[in-house]
């Protein structure tokens, strides 16, 4: 199957499309796992280095839908779609604060509002 | 008390007069607004919310925070806050650059404009006094010429000129200022106000060697704010120089992610995804067009790409910044990706003085109403040389239709009798995210003070990257508490002055250390989010005193009814869902800010 890459991924990989053997229904994060075999430039740069999660921020979508939403590296791949990889491209740091006042305020609001929605998203 | 790091001068210009008076930082306002966009607003919401925006009465301020001009990291930036044309509420809108730091360095916290000159005028800023000069030789002529003219006229490398072109002389309602850099003041129509009043250009002399510095007692704390600040910039995987994303490609990084995800607006919106993005993504014009990486003042990290256009038609075009909005604006959203003829409107909007993001809605609202039989004479989509002499129509006041346009998308789409093609809210039309693709940022567009706009609350970081959290794009629960966090922490950084990427490294402790290392006050991160939680409000209740009230809170119906197309398909906006969180969270009436939250504030 092909996979497609950008920014920074495209020098690594000496390349912006790579084709990848694959099957519908395999998990996503078996391609990856021979994605990097063979373009070694990604090593360290999409998986972890015991390829078992992704790197924190880089995001990897199926028909527009990140796996991150989905199941993960365990996602299984539809027939007939590619992968798009992508670096971190709108995120760096990580503001150790925020998170904790973004869940304290939904927190807050989820407890003033009716009980039947879900507590948070996080 | 005096806060220590202000310059604690402030000119007040009587342009009607030509009476020039100074005065002080009032400690009590900069404590509760900070100052740039906080103390901006205040100046303005003090002059009265009433006011016609293209009257004399109109207040125009150019307001620098606390750190600009300093060396602490991405401090290269003011803000403009006047009424806006465009929307009839306040608007704050921000460049880069050098021209803020040299305004520091030239003695001033900020410039207050009232009144309206009888003929052209230009004012000078240097060592802590402002005079008026005649710029009648500089009416009608580009951004650039009166740019060169104004630095050879005043002379040295210190020279800073923030100017308007023809756009703003004509009062065209999306007119923006820019400095010599092709740093814009983009939004809001502030080149408008500026045009209304007869001020050509403002020339800032900051001898770089009386910039900024700490106080003494403060030189240790200022070294370990600006230090831990520039690590979090040197570290972040986005912004490390030369190897960060935004580092590498600028904003025009997010094309082909957002193009992924099925949430770039194409053809006005009518589409959620255009199949050629690629050949006007950040990846295509570092490989293709890139001449120059320029950067602000204290910014390693370098995210303006100067572009040269080499062959074809628009040959010789040499620009910047080939930013992430205007790509889209001009392009996919116009059903262009012709890089040479983006660069070419783009180089246009520069020298003619007018926001790339509300000219592109302008053009496609213009070509989904020619595509409708609604206007003859109209713009087919992707019509560059069409694209180009009406842009130049539209910054002389040329013609009906130039005129019509010249009013922004929705005053031409209410020209045109279909107002419902004007993808805009509270009369500023949206930027280059779609609200059914990434839900948060609709909730955004809608509940922002200064019309539709990604810089007050950029949920998209949470939404698409997973920063500081990973947010399902999709669903609309939890939106209204994650962007009243984004909002209330931009307000605060936008109050400093800090480049809005600093916030993909730094976070509110960081701001903190960095605000309290400059003024002395001791200052926590929750600190920073009341205080821009404040600033926020100050905001709202000024467009409520101005007539935004209940109601005022929406999204364009295309966004509400029409479903998306590609990665989001099907996906329309679940504006009401978000809308009653979010008004649960900031305490709101429907969009109204009640007296209590205004006392728990201290605003009143």
């Amino acid at each position: 199957m092909q996979v497609r890459l950008y920014a920074t991924l495209r020098a690594l990989a000496g390349a912006a499309r790579v084709e990848v053997p694959g099957a519908p229904g395999e998990p996503v994060g078996e391609v990856l796992r021979r994605l990097v075999a063979q373009c070694p430039g990604l090593a360290g740069q999409v998986l972890t280095p015991d390829g078992s999660d992704l790197l924190p921020h880089v995001q990897v979508f199926i028909a527009g839908r990140s796996i991150r939403d989905l199941e993960g590296l365990a996602t299984p791949i539809p027939p007939g779609v590619d992968l798009a990889v992508f670096p971190p491209v709108a995120g760096g740091g990580q503001p150790l604060l925020l998170p904790c006042i973004i869940r304290a305020e939904t927190a807050e609001v989820m407890r003033r509002r009716a009980p039947a929605r879900s507590p948070c998203l996080w | 008390m005096v806060l220590t790091g202000y310059a604690n001068r402030v000119a007040r210009i009587d342009l009607t007069t030509g009476n020039v008076t100074y005065e002080g930082i009032d400690p009590d306002a900069a404590r509760k607004y900070i100052g740039a966009r906080g103390l901006g607003v205040k100046y303005v919401f003090d002059n009265g919310p009433e006011v016609d925006p293209l009257s004399p009465e109109n207040l125009l301020c150019f307001m620098n925070g606390p750190a600009t001009g300093s060396a602490i990291n991405m401090s290269g930036r003011l803000a403009v806050c006047t009424k806006s044309p465009l929307t009839g509420g306040v608007t704050d809108s921000h460049m880069g650059g050098w021209s803020a730091a040299r305004l520091r360095w030239a003695g001033f916290d900020g410039l207050l404009f009232r009144g309206a000159a009888a003929t052209p005028v230009y004012a000078i800023c240097e060592r802590g006094t402002v005079r008026l000069a005649d710029a009648s030789d500089l009416w009608g002529k580009g951004i650039r010429e009166t740019v060169r003219i104004l630095q050879e006229r005043h002379g040295g490398r210190n020279v800073s000129v923030m100017a308007i072109g023809p756009a703003g002389e004509n009062q065209v309602r999306f007119a923006s200022i820019l400095n010599e850099n092709d740093r814009a003041a983009g939004r809001g129509g502030t080149g408008a106000v500026m045009g209304s009043k007869k001020l050509k250009a403002v020339v800032a002399i900051g001898d770089i060697r009386d910039q900024w510095k700490p106080a003494d007692d403060r030189k240790q704390d200022f070294e370990e704010a600006r230090k831990v600040g520039l690590k979090a910039i040197m570290e972040g995987v986005l912004t490390a120089p030369r190897k960060g994303g935004l580092s590498l490609y600028g904003t025009n990084v997010l094309m082909n992610i957002i193009n992924e995800v099925g949430a770039l607006p194409a053809f006005n919106g009518k589409e959620t995804f255009h199949p050629d993005a690629e050949a006007i993504s950040g990846e295509t014009i570092r490989a293709q067009y890139l001449v120059e990486e320029p950067t602000c003042h204290a910014c390693p990290v370098a995210c303006k790409k100067l572009v040269e256009i080499k062959e074809g038609p628009y040959a010789g075009v040499r620009t910047e910044s080939f930013e992430y909005e205007t790509a889209w604006a001009l392009g996919v959203n116009c059903g262009l990706t012709d890089a040479g003829a983006v660069a070419k409107l783009l180089d246009l909007c520069n020298d003619y003085g007018m926001d790339t993001i509300e000219l592109g809605n302008v053009l496609s609202t213009a070509m989904e109403a020619t595509e409708l039989g609604l206007l003859e004479d109209g713009i087919a989509w992707g019509d560059a040389e069409r694209m180009i002499a009406v842009a130049s129509l539209i910054a002389r006041a040329e013609g009906q239709l130039g005129r019509a346009l010249g009013l922004g998308a929705y005053g031409a789409a209410t020209s045109f009798g279909r107002p419902d093609l004007a993808n805009s809210v509270k009369g500023q039309a949206i930027p280059a995210y779609d609200p059914r693709g990434i839900k948060g940022i609709g909730l955004a567009y809608a509940t922002s003070n200064r019309g539709a706009c990604h810089l007050r609350g950029y949920t998209v970081a949470a939404e698409i990257a997973g920063i500081p959290l990973q947010a399902d794009r999709l669903s609309p629960e939890g939106k209204g508490a994650l962007l009243k966090v984004f909002q209330d922490l931009h307000a605060f950084s936008d109050s400093m002055d800090l480049c809005k990427f600093s916030a993909f490294a730094m976070g509110a402790e960081e701001y903190a250390k960095a605000y309290s290392a400059i003024t002395g006050v001791p200052f926590t991160a929750e600190d920073v989010m009341r205080t821009g939680e404040r600033i926020y409000n100050l905001e709202r209740y000024y467009n409520n005193l101005a007539g935004l009230g209940e109601g005022s809170d929406y999204l364009p119906k295309r966004f509400l009814t029409e479903p998306a197309t590609g990665g989001s398909a099907g996906q329309v906006s679940e504006l009401d869902v978000m809308l009653e969180e979010y008004y649960a969270a900031r305490g709101w009436k429907n969009g109204v800010v009640p007296m209590e939250k205004l006392r728990e504030l201290e605003i009143v």
